[in-house]
């Protein structure tokens, strides 16, 4: 037996290097989970294509406010797309989902506008993870329009609606955590 | 062979319907494993046998893919490459276990390591913690280490032709994602920048052991890349850098006189076996 374990021991060596390795990521990712407090705060968004409508999102003295885009806005003329809405969504972080909310009711909201919660959360995009290894082994999932609450050593996607092409990355726009 | 089926299908693609396009491929696939059993019966056939099984090898992940896009699956998902290598590496594996050839043994490794990228590449998905660069250096580095190993373990049995295979791109991999984790001044990793020559040297050493040139040739090319890598980092401003450039010609004249030497004075006679 002693001989057989010393005579393949690359062989098992070799084999085990990649297993253990799946492993390791596979609780570098999922353990810290484990211990992580739940998202507790939720927040406010909107959908729509940010550069085809004539107004934007923004939150001052912690209320939402509405505003229309200055002209010029940036180095160009701006030609408003009067067609081209903005809408608000509300996500729930305990029920991973999100639902449209009205101007008027989210301006009922107080609101921060740091990109972290008061619990340590961010929301972020994922990588768009387009390179030789996805191009061979998988991976190009249009990272960039998944967005994550990541804090507390773990990233956990969420579940978003929106409003148009889903994956237009600039089809998501933060606003702010809701503080009541 | 392999050639003229995969431009005949791709001119013809979209005039084939979908029945057609599976039968094209994953059929070929099939037909080819086939014939490469009714081959290998004969041992006047050994020949045309592997090469049915290649062709079998090299098609059958194809045919897989364009399956499960009929069928309505997302091809370019993590998960599904797994799911592709896991059922290729099976099917190879055990393909191994019955006619024992070199030939299904290297499937096996190219598939397996397809489905260790894929496994990894599903646990970390579009994880914005763990889509870094280094995430990819590491499972290289670890994927050449352990094709060394491997190599290692073929030197002793039936199928040693599979070392230097092994050998060239576990070398290749494990020296190459060990340079890439040392980085670039002034985001440089000092651990990996100064543990570097010793696995280089590490590699030198092995090709004396096990008499490899695979290691020898590998081991002198990422020194010298090694030493260019340096000089450049922290020599390139400034007058120091002709200096530089000229110590380093030096130094690298000097690794390929002692590169040759080594060669011719010990790579002959047998390898040492695992287990000896």
């Amino acid at each position: 037996m002693k001989d057989s374990i010393k005579k393949n021991l690359p062989l098992i060596a070799g084999l085990a290097i990649p297993i253990i390795m799946i492993v390791a990521i596979a609780l570098a990712v999922y353990v810290p989970r484990l211990f992580a407090p739940q998202p507790a705060f939720s927040f406010l968004y909107s959908s729509g294509d940010i550069y085809q409508t004539s107004y934007f999102f923004a939150i001052e003295n912690e209320v939402l406010v509405k505003k229309d885009k200055p002209q010029p806005y940036g180095e160009i003329y701006y030609k408003p797309a009067t067609a081209a809405n903005l809408q608000l969504y509300l996500y729930n972080p305990a029920q991973n989902k999100s639902i449209p909310i009205s101007l008027q009711d989210a301006q009922n909201l107080k609101l921060s506008a740091m990109k972290q919660s008061p619990d340590g959360y961010e929301v972020i995009s994922g990588n768009q993870s387009e390179n030789i290894f996805t191009a061979i082994f998988g991976g190009y999932n249009r990272g960039y329009n998944t967005q994550y609450l990541k804090g507390h050593n773990t990233a956990k996607k969420i579940n978003l609606n929106f409003s148009g092409d889903p994956y237009n990355y600039y089809n998501f726009q933060f606003l702010g955590w809701i503080i009541k | 062979m392999f050639l003229g089926i995969i431009i005949l299908i791709s001119q013809n693609w979209n005039t084939l319907g979908s029945f057609v396009q599976i039968l094209a491929t994953l059929g070929s696939a099939c037909a080819a494993f086939m014939i490469g059993v009714i081959f290998s019966r004969y041992p006047n056939l050994s020949g045309p046998s592997s090469a049915f099984f290649l062709i079998s090898g090299l098609v059958m992940p194809v045919g897989l893919i364009t399956t499960f896009d009929k069928l309505g699956l997302q091809t370019g998902t993590p998960g599904l490459m797994v799911l592709i290598s896991g059922l290729s590496l099976a099917m190879f594996l055990v393909s191994y276990f019955i006619f024992r050839k070199t030939l299904f043994t290297l499937f096996s490794i190219i598939f397996g390591t397809w489905l260790f990228q894929s496994f990894i590449e599903w646990i970390i998905s579009g994880n914005p913690s763990f889509q870094t660069a280094s995430i990819y250096e590491y499972r290289i580095l670890l994927t050449g280490l352990a094709y060394i190993l491997l190599g290692y373990y073929f030197s002793g049995t039936a199928h040693k032709t599979l070392s230097g295979f092994l050998y060239g791109f576990g070398s290749l991999g494990f020296l190459g994602a060990a340079m890439a984790l040392g980085g670039w001044s002034p985001n440089q990793n000092a651990f990996w920048e100064l543990i570097y020559p010793l696995l280089v040297f590490g590699i030198i050493y092995l090709s004396v052991q096990l008499k490899s040139n695979t290691f020898l040739v590998f081991g002198s090319l990422f020194l010298i890349g090694y030493i260019l890598k340096l000089t450049a980092e922290y020599f390139s401003s400034g007058l120091g850098w002709p200096l530089a450039l000229v110590l380093a010609g030096l130094i690298i004249i000097g690794v390929s006189y002692y590169a040759v030497r080594l060669h011719k004075k010990y790579m002959s006679g047998t390898p040492p076996t695992p287990g000896s």
